[in-house]
């Protein structure tokens, strides 16, 4: 019966949607790209302004979702078409292979130490460490299952020598699997939901920060993201929550943070990007905690403390750890050759002067992008957010009826925020899924008639 | 009791366990404990074939307690308890070992972590063989709810619930609702507060699931989720619905007061139409300063006056209350940049009155007598600790409001000179198209630092003296008005607001939401919600969002017309209680009284209303009362368990 609610993006949005939807009683698809659910918030290491645990505080709305056995988990898919309109949409979803037969997987890991392919950079690490050709997307993963990458599996993608050969390599992860998961021959597949509503919380992704040329990202070695940094300091990082440098493993005595890399400037973003101030604060306070003789220091042209407690976690930053704020904007980074330093050289507009610092680790606080560019009927915003139809008076729906929208993919946002808009928008869709459903009902005590 | 046979659990975790506690020896270890008929390791106790382990046991082995040695509770006690009473058996006849957090995840040397595994293993088994079957209680729920506060955020919250088919009762303090939205002239470039807030309660009107209730006041508040009894005051509005606005009242009344509505910039009378489209659409007086001289009931045709009216109380019952009070601008002392001094110094909220088509002057933006020819906004006035008594926190909404008056104020007066003197600008997110728009307006941004600006009035003018930043130079700007962006404080009223619902408050004085990251809405308390700036400053958008988000939680705890309460609350052990109301007093939510039970006072807990906090086990000098799932006995075995090490029991 067509009572059922889609789901797209299972990241802290889409999983307080569809535990709210699922605490209603209602059928949930949750379709998400990536092999667990988590979105963003599973690579933090702590929030801001408490300074909260990210996984602690997340993995029991994570465990939750499995609790209930009215959400259907979809991973590793995407939605490829919708049709229809509200009460009855027909969606498509591509289920891409994991190579792993789901229902036997018990997430034991056994497969994921005895892989022979050990140099597969770990996306969940972005790429500062590496993982194995079959992996768990990581430790606190939802559902906790094993997916084989098939562009480095020895299995699935031979090298072309072996292919001409017409050999078949390797099979280790399918000798070990304790419970015979392993399924090479896996293809993917197309599933048709019908849904009544849909819940679009599909959040973002870092700007690529390549397309910056004056930075120099991808090229200097002790260069990173904000997000990079975050995985830099957690406990499930690439060095167990040492923060090292790229080039020489050593812990840096000088960190700079950028800001405002793609955001606020007219040749990528005009928007500001609102969660990067209070990311950079934060990290600066937890690389003192982590090395409390480093020096931090902050780039900035505003600092954007709005929310609550965050101007108070301002001066805390500024009073209890000594981060210091300079306003200047930063106009170019070079690399020392011999040292692997970085020289920062940026225009402090307290002296209308150009500056030059040098810093041993650098990261570039970046502009986040919407993943809005889905095969769903939406209008979209100029800067590509998903438009709403009328904020004040319609705060979740977007421009087609029955498709809502939550997090960040409607505007750049925080975590408290985007759970708020979730909760909103799974009360709006739970009541299109009722109805839909009575109204079904009332068609099928009717004989299949429709009256009314 | 019965024979006691536990069995326990350890969970590998993967290697989140297992890489740091041998989890074979902490199983065996297990084996030897009294009571104990089985202990198994697996590699995710979670899984469904871990569950399916534990599920056998209980059927086979005649378990009638389970201890599951792994993660935080909070993660799976739920999946447990699940698991067990699948099996047959009372799911509070679990008890969780945390060997996870409490343990492998913070310690590195294998053979210390074991021992404390073990040690944490032997405590939950000493504490499981007192474990007893407990009994979940179910409510039923009302479908209503009270909204408190008829703001953007309280409106939003109505017509969601009223939309999900619940009653609702909005109560609002002040004669009409609409709250503070309505009187913004431009909540963003083209939107016009006023009709915004129109739209809203257009929409209120037609709807029969709301009553609005006008001039009332939140008096008490008793029950609990899913049955909560609201008493409210209804103030006297001394006019009734036969009012047709003519107006002739507001002629002849002789009393003359500051129109709050306008933040000050004119007077009203004491009976009054707060703004064109207040709802509902009648004149009210004033109680506070109306002397009762009787001219208005004269020279009223309808009979739509009546001042002998009294203050009613009236009781309403509902299953939830949406707390939306907002807040209140903030008060700039006298001489605050030279609030008061000169009338050529307004605050925000007046300027914000100037620029609406409908305020004294049609919108015209006169202050003083004239309209100036330069104007310079001084930002967080009260807030981000800026002067002396100011408040810690960022009022975030002020900069965007200041920005976009800015931009308005250019389109109408192009040649004004217009400043805007700033620490940070916080147009977040997508407003920063606003700050670039007022860049190309040609308004000017004057950035300071630590030295807060002074403000000169002398009989050449107004000048302000600023520490210009990205010059490091002392500038003097002479202008012709100023415009201070006051921020947001906490309710006047808020104390009485504690005093009722009983929510608490954070060091910056607004309501403290029950997680500030992932419950926002929601109160600590079951069944009380937040939407709005009560629980911190927020734009206008950002609080009809937490409207719905508020009105969608209370509806999804009372759409079953049940609710569910733990077991695990106060008890009273009859025998034992003397009576002495001790646990009356600690009571943070009233949920004990005395009664006379044969002639004997007895402390009697009301279970619907008790949280399960523990405050009254702790302090009844008796021992009566007990914590159920928390016992004494419970307790006792578990910390002689980790004394007495082995030779417990
Ligand atoms: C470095 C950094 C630090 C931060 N620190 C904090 C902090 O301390 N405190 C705080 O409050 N906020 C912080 N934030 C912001 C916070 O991460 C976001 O507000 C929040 O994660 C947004 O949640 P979301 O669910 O909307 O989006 P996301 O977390 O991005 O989740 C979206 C999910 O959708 C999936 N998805 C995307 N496209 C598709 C598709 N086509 N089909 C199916 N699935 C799809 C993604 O894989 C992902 O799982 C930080 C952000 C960054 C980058
Ligand atoms: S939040 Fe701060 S760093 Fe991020 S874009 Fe906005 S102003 Fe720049
Ligand atoms: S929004 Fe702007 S003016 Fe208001 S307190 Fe924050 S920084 Fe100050």
């Amino acid at each position: 019966m067509n009572g059922s609610v889609l789901v797209v993006g299972g990241g802290v949005a889409g999983i307080q949607a569809a535990l709210d939807l699922a605490e209603q009683g209602i059928e949930v698809f949750l379709v998400e790209k990536a092999p667990s659910i988590g979105g963003k918030m599973a690579y933090l290491d702590k929030t801001f302004p408490t300074l909260d645990c990210a996984s602690c505080i997340l993995a029991p709305k994570m465990a939750a979702v499995l609790r209930y056995p009215n959400i259907k988990l979809l991973m590793n898919s995407e939605v490829e078409d919708v049709t229809g309109r509200a009460g009855n949409f027909v969606v498509r979803v591509l289920k891409r292979p994991t190579y792993v037969d789901w229902t036997k997987c018990n997430g034991c890991g056994i497969c994921t130490q005895k892989c022979p392919v050990k140099n597969v950079p770990d996306d969940y690490n972005l790429g500062l460490s590496n993982r194995r050709a079959i992996y768990i997307m990581f430790p606190q993963a939802v559902p906790k299952k094993a997916v084989i990458d098939a562009r480095y599996c020895m299995r699935l993608n031979p090298p072309e020598k072996a292919k001409k050969e017409g050999k078949t390599l390797c099979g280790v992860c399918e000798r070990h699997c304790p419970t015979k998961a392993i399924e090479y021959e896996q293809k993917s597949e197309v599933i048709e939901l019908k849904v009544a509503a849909i819940i679009v919380a599909t959040g973002m992704e870092l700007y690529n920060a390549k397309n910056i040329p004056e930075y120099g990202y991808g090229v200097y070695q002790n260069l990173y993201t904000n997000l990079e940094f975050e995985r830099l300091v957690s406990a499930t990082g690439p060095s167990g929550g040492e923060i090292l440098r790229r080039s020489d493993g050593k812990h840096p005595k000088k960190i700079a943070w950028i800001q405002c890399v793609g955001s606020r400037d007219v040749r990528f973003n005009h928007y500001c990007s609102a969660y990067c101030c209070m990311a950079a604060t934060k990290q600066a306070i937890l690389a003192k905690e982590h090395l409390p003789e480093v020096q931090c220091t902050v780039y900035y042209m505003d600092i954007r403390a709005f929310g609550k407690g965050f101007n108070e976690f301002l001066e805390r930053a500024k009073r209890e750890f000594g981060v210091r704020y300079i306003r200047g904007k930063v106009v170019r980074i070079e690399e020392l050759a011999d040292t692997k330093n970085l020289r920062v050289v940026y225009e402090d507009t307290a002296e209308s002067y150009l500056r030059v610092e040098e810093y041993d680790m650098v990261v570039l606080s970046v502009a986040i992008t919407p993943n809005s560019r889905l095969p769903l009927p939406v209008e979209l915003t100029s800067d590509g957010f998903v438009k709403l139809k009328d904020p004040y008076l319609d705060p979740v729906s977007t421009t087609v009826e029955g498709i809502f929208v939550v997090g960040a993919v409607a505007g750049a946002k925080d975590i408290p925020d985007s759970v708020t808009e979730a909760s909103a928008a799974a009360a709006r869709a739970a009541l299109i899924a009722k109805r839909s459903m009575a109204r079904e009902v009332r068609v099928l005590a009717n004989g299949g008639v429709l009256n009314g | 009791m019965d024979e006691v046979r536990i069995g326990v659990y350890v969970c590998h975790c993967g290697f989140n366990i297992a890489g740091v506690v041998d989890v074979k020896k902490v199983a065996e270890y297990a084996k030897t404990l009294p009571g104990v008929v089985v202990a198994r390791d697996y590699v995710f106790m979670c899984s469904e074939p871990g569950q399916d382990l534990i599920k056998e046991d209980i059927k086979n082995q005649n378990l009638n307690r389970v201890v599951v040695a792994s993660c935080s509770p909070a993660l799976h006690e739920i999946t447990f308890r699940t698991a067990i009473s699948e099996a047959g058996l009372n799911k509070y006849l679990l008890e969780m070992a945390n060997i996870r957090e409490h343990c492998s995840w913070v310690h590195h040397e294998k053979e210390k972590a074991t021992e404390k595994a073990m040690e944490i293993v032997r405590m939950a088994v000493a504490k499981a063989r007192y474990l007893e079957p407990l009994e979940e209680l179910e409510v039923e729920a009302k479908k209503s709810v009270l909204v408190l506060g008829g703001g953007v955020a309280g409106i939003r919250a109505a017509l969601e619930l009223a939309n999900y088919g619940f009653d609702v009762y909005i109560v609002e303090k002040s004669p009409t609702i609409g709250g503070k939205a309505a009187l913004i002239g431009y909540i963003d470039p083209k939107t016009k507060g006023a009709e915004v807030v129109s739209k809203m309660v257009e929409k209120i009107r037609d709807c029969p699931k709301i009553q609005v209730f006008t001039s009332a006041e939140l008096v008490q508040l008793t029950g609990s989720a899913g049955n909560y009894v609201a008493k409210l005051r209804l103030n006297p509005r001394f006019v009734n619905s036969r009012c047709t606005r003519c107006g002739e009242c507001e002629e002849v009344c002789p009393i003359e007061v500051s129109n709050e509505y306008n933040f000050g910039l004119d007077k009203r009378k004491a009976i009054f139409i707060p703004f064109k489209n207040a709802y509902p659409p009648y004149y009210a007086i004033d109680y506070r300063v109306c002397v009762k001289c009787g001219e208005c009931e004269k020279v009223c045709r309808y009979k739509a006056i009546n001042l002998k009216e009294e203050a009613k109380i009236v009781e309403l019952r509902v299953g939830a209350v949406i707390i939306a009070t907002g807040y209140d601008p903030y008060r700039p002392f006298k001489g605050e940049y030279g609030y008061g001094l000169s009338p050529n110094v307004i605050t925000l909220f007046q300027l914000e009155r100037l620029l609406d088509p409908e305020s004294p002057t049609k919108g015209e933006l006169i202050v003083g007598n004239k309209v100036p020819k330069s104007l310079a906004f001084i930002q967080c006035v009260g807030s981000r600790g800026t002067t002396l008594g100011a408040k810690s926190y960022c009022s975030r909404m002020c900069c965007t409001t200041a920005i976009n008056s800015a931009i308005k104020i250019k389109e109408k007066y192009p040649e004004m000179n217009v400043y805007i003197i700033y620490k940070d600008i916080m147009t977040y997110g997508s407003d920063e198209s606003l700050y670039e728009e007022a860049g190309k307006k040609l308004i000017n941004f004057i950035k300071f630092e630590e030295k807060i600006p002074k403000v000169t009035i002398s009989p050449e003018g107004l000048f302000i003296d600023v520490f210009e930043y990205t010059i490091q130079q002392e500038i003097r700007i002479p202008v012709e008005a100023i415009v201070l962006s006051i921020g947001m404080l906490p309710p006047r009223d808020i104390e009485e607001l504690i005093a009722v619902t009983r929510v608490s408050c954070g060091g910056e004085g607004f309501v403290r939401e029950a997680h500030l990251k992932l419950a926002p809405v929601e109160a600590p308390t079951k069944g009380i919600f937040l939407a709005g700036c009560i629980t911190g400053p927020k734009n206008i958008l950002e609080s009809i969002r937490m409207g719905s988000a508020a009105a969608a939680k209370a509806m999804s705890l009372l759409s079953k017309g049940k609710i569910t309460i733990e077991p695990m609350i106060a008890q009273v052990d009859e025998e034992r209680c003397s009576g002495c109301g001790i646990c009356v007093a600690v009571c943070p939510y009233s949920a004990i009284s005395i009664k006379s039970v044969n002639g004997d006072r007895i402390a009697k807990v009301e279970k619907a209303l008790c949280m399960g906090c523990g405050t009254c086990n702790a302090s009844c000098p008796s021992g009566a009362m007990q914590h159920l799932g928390f016992k004494d006995v419970q307790l006792l075995a578990q910390t002689v368990a980790a004394l007495r090490g082995e030779s417990y029991g």
